[in-house]
């Protein structure tokens, strides 16, 4: 049975080689690849605020404002449904915000492997072209960053306001664990036609988003 | 650890003690298995064409990406890659335990619920479109669970000692564990 045990050997031996090439691999991907992936990563993750956004706007637009709230009871429901939209939001956020900061990282390597690059060539007038689309690439992503940290803040404010919304309803919530009359949502309507309006805006918000950063500089 | 006494093959039919190596060989194959299924798709992470293997998320440390990752969720990439090592480790316990005729319910149990917590850990790092349980995984826990039965009918056999009261249960438990006795060697 020594053959098993070499079979064994083989495998592990195997396993390790093939992990040991994927990090090799992972290693060796240029700083365009990473930077190329990090902006793939930006456009990606508007897409999935937009959604999270779009989702949690559509539910208080179809959903809440519908409901005729002199005959709900429970605030529970509202927030069993409100809560997963909103935690979704607040990751799609994180992810956005961190995707902007990654690609903002991985644009310094980029962009000093091409110096680097373009400082190599023999010929002064190739030297010099080099230099200036080097330049005007540069030029354009800093364009691309500033308007992804714009909206990056534009998505801030939004989150804030749907932060302040979260809070109103969890004090809704606690109001009505104080008193069961007041689950009655005698004080409710206003706040959630406010919360409607807001999420209404968060719609057209997070479409703009997608327009200025879905495309790359 | 728990260690089996040495088996011996007085009494036992030719055909049980043919059908307990040949578990017993398939068992630690099965063992070696689960390092082949690190090669396969285990989660797909957000913003990405593919999912990831276990070997890349073993390496996921080395990539930039981690970088995100982390500010994305601390605790969950750390698990990301945690998991997997912790996973592949076990293997190789349960791997040399399968070889060495041993029992090793620890490790089994570790390869499942590291394997399987997965799917339910690093919520916010995966695509929420993809479905949830990569192949990779899907084959390691299947793997783990069989032979952590194994091991289980293992010491349900020893400790019930069926040999004298019920020879019939106690060579189908050898069978199935992989445990019985048998005249060859290893």
């Amino acid at each position: 049975m020594g053959y098993l045990k070499l079979l064994g050997y083989a495998v592990v031996l195997a396993a390790f080689a093939g992990i040991g090439f994927v990090g090799y691999e992972t290693l060796e991907a240029s700083a365009a690849e990473d930077f190329d992936h990090s902006l793939g990563q930006v456009v990606n993750q508007v897409d999935r605020m937009e959604s999270a956004l779009v989702e949690t706007g559509e539910y208080v637009a179809d959903e809440i404002t519908q409901m005729d709230v002199r005959y709900v009871t429970s605030i529970d429901d509202l927030v069993n449904q409100w809560k997963p939209r909103y935690n979704r939001a607040v990751a799609a956020f994180n992810r956005f915000a961190a995707s902007i900061d990654a690609a903002t990282v991985l644009s310094e390597a980029y962009f000093e492997a091409q110096s680097l690059l373009t400082e190599r060539y023999n010929n002064p007038s190739r030297r010099a072209q080099a230099r200036a689309d080097d330049a005007a690439e540069y030029q354009r992503y800093l364009e691309w960053e500033a308007e992804a940290q714009s909206k990056l803040e534009l998505a801030l404010a939004i989150m804030l306001r749907m932060e302040d919304m979260d809070i109103d309803i969890e004090k809704m919530r606690l109001a009505s664990e104080l008193s069961p009359e007041i689950a009655k949502f005698s004080s409710v309507p206003d706040e959630i036609l406010e919360l409607s309006r807001e999420l209404a805006r968060f719609q057209i918000a997070s479409r703009n988003i997608r327009a200025a950063v879905g495309t790359a500089f | 650890m728990y260690e089996l006494p040495e088996p011996t093959s007085e009494s036992v039919p030719t055909q049980v003690q043919a059908a307990t190596l040949a578990v017993r060989v398939m068992s630690y194959l099965a063992a070696l298995g689960m390092f082949g299924a690190f090669f396969l798709p285990w989660i797909h992470l957000d913003g990405h064409d593919a999912p990831h293997t276990g070997a890349q998320l073993l390496t996921i440390f080395l990539s930039p990406e981690f970088t995100y990752l982390n500010s994305v969720n601390q605790l969950q990439s750390l698990f990301l890659i945690a998991s997997p090592a912790v996973v592949f480790i076990a293997i190789i316990v349960v791997a040399a335990k399968k070889y060495q005729r041993e029992v090793s319910p620890v490790a089994g149990l570790i390869i499942t619920a590291g394997a399987s917590a997965m799917n339910f850990v690093p919520t916010v790092l995966v695509d929420p479109n993809s479905s949830s349980f990569g192949s990779g995984i899907i084959a390691t826990v299947a793997i783990a669970v069989i032979l952590l039965a194994q091991d289980l009918l293992t010491m349900v056999r020893e400790r019930l000692k069926l040999s004298d009261k019920a020879p019939g249960a106690h060579h189908m438990l050898g069978i199935l564990s992989a445990s019985g006795e048998y005249r060859w060697g290893w």
